[in-house]
């Protein structure tokens, strides 16, 4: 008993130390920083967009139907918001209506592959971002000032929004299999450059060429998205098609705690039963070998038990 | 004489898994053979996308049957050697229970390890003729993606790949004692039909584990939200760590089932 006692002080030892080391090296905000290499991914080498060299028909699969905001339109958004590298997005994109409707589009950190290439000029650094989701080959481009992408959180106003240039929704074919939902596209002059990315383009030209013409009955002009209820049938397509607990679009907390409840209770209770059952079993046989394989038992849940509390930590410590 | 005992079970399994290993090898040759002028699109009669279908269900199959031959072969081995009218004679051998135990154990484990070994060569094996000559890229950018993802982890890259390891292990270790327990309770539960009720308890208690284990993955996409915002370093040591915490948990399972099995084989045994 003494053995096992000690043993088990010894793992909350070094399963505290593996915590504590975590903490020190946690940093709460800046994940972009001075020291991004060029990154060629995949053989990919993503190239630098400029707002000049954008071709809309390059990036609009929508049989080149280009969507662009006019004035009326426009002043029909009351705030526009562009989140760069908050806790759980990488870039989040939010606009509220006059009319109340609000729409928000966000790609989450843990969906994306971040890839980051450098660009050294003369006078001005900028950064280009591409996001590549790993589950349904979407990208994006965002393109900012370094001294924008240091863990800040930057909103744009609505001074800025008017300075932007184009906004598009994209919609493909979800009974064929394809990108149904594909994105937006805000460009801000000499501010942001908020573009779908080229090869993604591609990809979806190449699919559209194979399945023909596109189911466009699911295609959303962006003045219709003032309409509450097309935003809401839009916000549930896109559920149907991501499904809700996939990450991109997840907001529910209620099946979120759900969750926590289930996994917590398998990895947590299960150890802990198994434990206090063969902490018992061990104590009343008198056989070496029960003896011995209760006691097994009984580490491996405490280990488990730890490992898991050291998760917990740092996912706290970290948050 | 737990060797002794290993060479005899895995005699008696391997007798007739070469047989199905050999016939997977060769039938993902062929299927290889016929597929590859398809792939390459080469001039081929119509029939040609109807014999490619074939062969690729054939290929299929031996894949399927290799894995089902050799779970099948070791449950008989389990239940012939324990619970027929063998078990009389296994038990008055001069050894330990738990030596019994082990060597089916381990016999187990190296056939089912086997067996997915040798789904992977005929999986490469169908890949390379498939390829062959003119598709020579696709093999090249596999391993260009292989390379840019040991950079990308660095030290981790063993780390992870360690993890990986055991979790196999515990997984293959895990199954077999599975499939012995479910034997075991059969043979002590029923007086007549052991086999079907061992069978019945396997299917029954594998699709609740199946569906528990598809709640849990659902579980953990639903709160995919609530993972850490970390930077690279503390996000790589969260999944060691992750990975760590499956691995006891595994093990921590296959050890209770182990003494649960000892327990059961030691106190509990009707030969009946």
């Amino acid at each position: 008993m003494k053995k096992l006692i000690a043993l088990i002080l010894s793992l909350i030892c070094i399963m505290s130390a593996i915590s504590f080391s975590a903490f020190a090296e946690s940093n709460d905000t800046v994940t972009l920083s001075d020291d991004f290499q060029s990154f060629e991914y995949f053989g990919e080498t993503y190239v630098r967009i400029n707002s000049t060299e954008v071709d809309m028909n390059d990036v609009n699969i929508e049989d080149g139907v280009k969507v662009e905001l006019n004035e009326t339109q426009r002043e029909s958004i009351k705030k526009a918001e562009v989140y760069l590298n908050t806790k759980k997005t990488l870039a989040s994109v939010s606009l509220t209506f006059i009319d109340g409707a609000y729409f928000t589009a966000d790609f989450m950190k843990e969906d994306c592959l971040p890839i980051y290439e450098k660009y050294s000029g003369d006078d001005v650094e900028e950064y280009e971002i591409c996001i590549n989701n790993i589950y349904y080959d979407e990208g994006v481009a965002t393109l900012a000032k370094k001294s924008e992408l240091r863990g800040k959180k930057t909103t744009l106003t609505l001074g800025d929004f008017y300075e932007s240039s184009d906004f598009e929704i994209v919609a493909g074919s979800r009974k064929e299999n394809i990108y149904f939902y594909k994105g937006k596209l805000l460009i801000f002059s000499d501010k942001f450059y908020f573009i779908e990315n080229e090869l993604l383009s591609e990809e979806v030209k190449e699919a559209i060429d194979y399945y023909g013409e596109i189911d466009t009955s699911v295609s959303f002009p962006a003045w219709e998205i003032t309409n509450p209820a097309l935003l809401e049938k839009l916000k549930q397509a896109t559920d149907e098609y991501y499904g809700e607990s996939w990450g991109v679009y997840y907001t529910d907390n209620e099946t979120e705690i759900m969750a926590l409840l289930f996994i917590v209770s398998v990895l947590l209770l299960l150890p802990i039963g198994v434990f206090v059952v063969f902490l018992i079993l061990f104590k009343h046989s008198r056989k070496r070998i029960y003896r011995k394989l209760c006691l097994t038992v009984s580490i491996a849940a405490i280990f488990e038990i730890l490992v898991l509390i050291s998760l917990i930590v740092m996912h706290f410590v970290c948050k | 004489m737990l060797k002794k005992l290993l060479k005899y079970d895995l005699k008696s399994i391997f007798k007739l898994w070469w047989i199905a290993a050999a016939a997977s090898v060769l039938v993902a040759t062929i299927a290889g053979v016929f597929i590859s002028p398809m792939i390459n699109g080469k001039d081929l009669p119509d029939f040609a996308p109807l014999m490619g279908i074939f062969f690729w269900m054939l290929f299929m199959m031996s894949l399927t049957a290799l894995i089902l031959l050799s779970e099948v072969l070791i449950f008989i081995r389990f239940y012939k050697n324990f619970f027929s009218d063998e078990g009389y004679l296994t038990f008055t051998l001069p050894v330990k229970r738990s030596e019994l135990l082990n060597s089916k154990l381990i016999s187990g484990v190296l056939t089912t390890a086997a067996s997915y070994v040798v789904c992977f060569i005929d999986i490469c094996v169908f890949i390379f003729i498939v390829n062959f000559g003119s598709n020579i890229e696709t093999i090249q950018t596999f391993f260009k993606i292989i390379s840019q993802i040991i950079k990308q982890l660095g030290a981790y890259s063993i780390i992870y790949a360690l993890e990986f390891l055991a979790i196999a292990v515990l997984i293959a270790i895990g199954s077999v004692l599975f499939m012995y327990i479910c034997i075991t309770i059969g043979s002590i539960i029923a007086k007549k039909g052991k086999v079907v009720v061992a069978i019945g308890i396997y299917y029954g208690v594998s699709s609740a584990i199946g569906f528990s284990i598809f709640m849990f993955l659902i579980s953990l996409a639903g709160a995919s939200d609530w993972f850490p915002n970390m930077n690279d370093s503390e996000e790589k040591l969260f999944l060691a760590l992750l990975f760590l915490l499956v691995i006891a948990f595994i093990f921590m399972v296959c050890t209770a089932v182990y003494t649960w099995q000892y327990y059961l084989l030691d106190r509990k045994l009707n030969l009946n």
